[in-house]
């Protein structure tokens, strides 16, 4: 009886594990992703940044980064699945609960970045330092503040 | 003839004479400040006044974003260690917004923590910061504020943990943390520093977030801008000290001022959060000349070696699944 009782809830115990244990790792797994993703996003704008400030002067380059942002932001919408808001993220509830708000600033970051494509290809540095000025605000910082949790 | 008055009768009318004289010269006093105020009373510039507003952030928390609520009829819920307060109406509303207060109310509730009735204001409410604005500044964002719609929104009370809920504690705490008064210019220093320090500590109010406070909300003096673990809502604010390993000592001026401008990081990254908002509601509104001001002063300030780090989250402070 004792050892029946025991041997089913190691079985159980097993189950369980089982069951969870892909559950928990792809959702971690989202949230690893994602925050790779956002890295890269944040490196060709930490790139872009430091090229405009002329600390280094690849100012050709500018293009590269600009249309990886742009293929980065239309990977963008992908890297919020539902319940990825379980673990070590500060991705906020509301992308979830605010579906329209969430998709607008998505929008925003996929049109915000081909602009800036667009504008690489002219080499009109001006337009191209405005244009990085407003994706910055309309995409990044428009998403960052509702949608982002502050560390704690 | 020796007068039929006693000694002590003497000296309590002398000390009567004093007092009166005191009040006459205070009084006159008053009457001085009141002439000198009164040409700026007249002509509080409203335009002026909505730059002042903007760059002092008054909007963001006198305005309920959260739950779609009227520009400046209160409501908001600012949540601290004490407990959440929620901020008042100041709509020109006669009945329930700020529609009936003088001029003096206005600049005594800024200046000195005190409203028209003569209780405390708490100090959530940033106070201990724009006391340092000059009267014309503060007449010139009540200027503005007039010419906004008013709202009938009714205050909602401060849900707060007792002794930081009663106003009678505020008098006690002011008298030892709180010093009121119109900042003072260093003459040392250059125009632009000052200015900087003016948008920085009287209006931008930069400390009240970035400066960790002791127990009893206090601002920790030696630690100016050296950031905190436990800031507004349990977040963390970072160390704006120049200090090169822990605060923002390894920014050039130009990413300082770019940050005030848009919000980007050196690395790349964007703020979110509460420092979003005071960089779309100030700091990004301020004319190029006021953000190299506070640039510049914020890079006099001096190093403090804090470093600020996220709390562990503990496992059962992991947001679970619903
Ligand atoms: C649609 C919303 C959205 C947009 C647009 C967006 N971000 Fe993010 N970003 C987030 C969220 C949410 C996180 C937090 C992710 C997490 O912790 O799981 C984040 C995290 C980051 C991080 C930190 C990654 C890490 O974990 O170290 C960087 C850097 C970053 N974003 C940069 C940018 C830049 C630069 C832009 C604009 C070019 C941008 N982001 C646009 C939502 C967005
Ligand atoms: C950090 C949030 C915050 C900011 C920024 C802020 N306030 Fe307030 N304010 C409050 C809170 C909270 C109270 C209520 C304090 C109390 O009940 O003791 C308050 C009270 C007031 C009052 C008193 C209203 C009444 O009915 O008694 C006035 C007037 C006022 N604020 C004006 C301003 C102006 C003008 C600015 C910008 C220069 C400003 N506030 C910025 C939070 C804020
Ligand atoms: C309402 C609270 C609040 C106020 C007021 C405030 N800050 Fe901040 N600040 C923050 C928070 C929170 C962050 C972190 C933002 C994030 O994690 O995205 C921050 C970040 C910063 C940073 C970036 C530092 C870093 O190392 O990442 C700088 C610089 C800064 N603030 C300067 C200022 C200045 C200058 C003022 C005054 C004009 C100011 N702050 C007023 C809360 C505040």
């Amino acid at each position: 009886m004792m050892i029946s009782l025991l041997r089913t809830g190691a079985f159980a115990a097993v189950l369980v594990t089982f069951a969870a244990f892909p559950a928990l790792a792809t959702e971690d797994g989202a949230i690893k992703h994602r925050q790779a993703v956002m890295k890269a996003v944040g490196g060709h704008m930490g790139a872009m940044s430091a090229i405009l400030k002329k600390q280094v002067p690849f100012t050709k380059d500018l293009g590269v980064h600009a249309s990886a942002m742009a293929e980065l932001a239309k990977i963008a919408a992908r890297i919020f699945p539902e319940g990825s808001d379980f673990g070590e993220t500060r991705a906020k509830e509301d992308i979830w609960a605010k579906p329209k708000e969430f998709a607008k600033v998505v929008q925003a970051f996929i049109t915000e970045s081909e602009k800036l494509a667009k504008v690489a290809k002219t080499s009109d540095i001006n337009a191209f330092n405005a244009q990085f000025k407003a994706m910055g605000k309309n995409a990044c910082g428009a998403c960052h503040k509702p949608f982002r949790e502050k560390k704690k | 003839m020796e007068p039929a008055i006693s000694h002590s009768a003497k000296r309590r009318n002398s000390l009567f004479a004093r007092i009166f004289r005191v009040g006459l010269i205070s009084a006159l006093t008053a009457l001085i400040a009141a002439a000198w105020a009164q040409p700026s009373t007249a002509a509080g510039d409203a335009a002026r006044g909505k730059y002042l507003f903007d760059a002092a952030g008054c909007l963001g928390c006198h305005t309920d974003i959260k739950n779609k609520g009227n520009p400046l009829a209160g409501g908001r819920e600012l949540k601290t260690p004490f407990g959440a307060y929620y901020s008042p109406n100041i709509t020109p509303d006669a009945d329930s917004g700020i529609g009936k207060w003088s001029d003096a109310d206005f600049i005594r509730a800024l200046r000195n923590g005190v409203a028209p009735n003569g209780s405390h204001y708490f100090p959530v409410f940033p106070y201990p910061s724009y006391t340092g604005m000059t009267d014309k500044d503060m007449l010139d964002i009540k200027a503005y504020i007039f010419t906004t719609p008013p709202h009938k929104t009714v205050n909602k009370p401060h849900r707060t943990l007792p002794p930081f809920g009663t106003r009678l504690f505020v008098g006690p705490w002011k008298a030892l943390h709180f010093t009121p008064g119109p900042l003072q210019p260093d003459p040392a220093k250059s125009a632009q520093w000052n200015r900087g320090a003016y948008l920085v500590r009287a209006v931008g109010h930069c400390a009240e977030c970035h400066t960790p406070r002791n127990l009893l909300g206090a601002k920790k003096t030696d630690m100016d801008m050296a950031g905190t673990a436990d800031g507004p809502d349990g977040g963390t604010v970072p160390n704006i000290t120049p200090d090169r390993k822990t605060g923002i000592g390894r920014w050039s001026a130009d990413e300082l001022e770019d940050f005030l401008d848009s919000g980007m990081l050196p690395d790349g990254d964007f703020a979110g959060s509460d420092m979003g908002d005071v960089i779309d509601q100030s700091t990004s509104r301020l004319s190029k000349a006021d953000r190299k001001a506070m640039v510049e002063y914020l890079r006099s300030l001096p190093a403090v070696d804090n470093r600020i780090e996220a709390k562990k989250k503990s496992p059962a402070k992991i947001k679970k699944k619903k």
